[in-house]
């Protein structure tokens, strides 16, 4: 027998041990009422992520509006009127 | 009817008879729907009969994460008040206890992170009973193999937990705690390899008394 078998022997053992008996209602109801253990949201967290986008987002919407009303194509710049001239 | 139409209607029937099974399994218990209804009402009656109904099975699997008596109480609260603030999440796909179980898995687990935190391993120095393997008593079984367990990382000890005591199998455990099977096949091996020497190292056989 090695160490492993001797450690599932006493398990098979153990599973028939009874546990103590507990009678948690009365505490865990009172621990409910007084809200411990209830999950809390840090807003402060969130909210500093949330203003920070909101940054971002006007941002991007500023330069994407002002993109989208510039009255020609900007790459146009990039073709000067070299063609206009040779003729 | 010729034999492959047979076959297939056997098969068919099997299936059947097989999703029918699931479904019966999964089906919750009509006290515990009416139960689970009124506790989410803010019915704390409803609630402490759920508790009392399922305190039993909570407990026992609470004891594999501590022996420390106050500890395991507190730890058997700490479940149900999860259960209560997470009632809401149940679907009822699955009977009540699994679910319960396995909340119970993770706030134990969620336990055992903590006190490694701080460095506690149950002391291998009661294990003093020289019996033969199918006579030693449950209790110091127990204790034994608590004790030779601590000296595991927690997600190598749950998995053997698991295995041990609640012969759940790799998909369960996977699904149950969120890993991937071949984490939870990782673990498995590590943890025996690593239980096979704390066994060597701290003599377990000659404690027992079971050499030669």
């Amino acid at each position: 027998m090695d160490g492993l078998e001797a450690m599932e022997n006493l398990v098979r053992r153990a599973r028939l041990e009874q546990p103590p008996a507990t009678d948690v209602a009365a505490a865990a109801i009172g621990r409910i009422r007084a809200g411990a253990g209830r999950p809390t949201v840090r807003i402060l967290p969130l909210s500093l992520l949330a203003a920070a986008a909101a940054v971002a987002a006007v941002v991007v919407l500023a330069l994407a509006v002002q993109a989208w009303t510039a009255p020609a194509d900007p790459q146009t710049a990039l073709f000067p009127t070299v063609e206009v001239a040779a003729l | 009817m010729p034999a492959a139409q047979r076959r297939f209607l056997g098969k068919a029937i099997q299936l059947a008879a097989g999703v029918l099974a699931m479904y019966n399994a999964s089906t919750v218990d009509e006290t515990d729907r009416q139960d689970i209804a009124a506790s989410l009402g803010g019915d704390e009656a409803a609630f402490a009969r759920l508790i009392r109904r399922y305190e039993p099975a909570v407990a026992a699997l609470a004891w594999r994460f501590t022996r420390d008596g106050a500890a395991h109480e507190e730890l058997v609260q700490d479940v149900f008040v999860e259960v209560y603030f997470s009632l809401d999440g149940y679907r009822g796909d699955a009977p009540l206890e699994h679910w319960l179980r396995r909340i119970a898995t993770r706030v134990g687990y969620r336990f055992w992170k903590r006190r490694s935190r701080e460095a506690r391993q149950a002391p291998l120095a009661d294990l003093d009973p020289p019996a033969a393997p199918g006579e030693t008593d449950p209790a110091a079984a127990g204790a034994a193999v608590h004790a030779l367990l601590s000296h595991l990382a927690p997600p190598e000890r749950l998995v053997l937990t698991l295995m041990y005591f609640d012969d759940c199998s790799v998909n369960e455990i996977a699904k149950s705690m969120g890993w991937t099977r071949a984490m939870v096949k990782m673990r498995a091996y590590r943890a025996r390899r690593r239980l096979k020497a704390i066994a060597q190292r701290e003599h377990l056989l000659e404690r027992l008394g079971w050499t030669g």
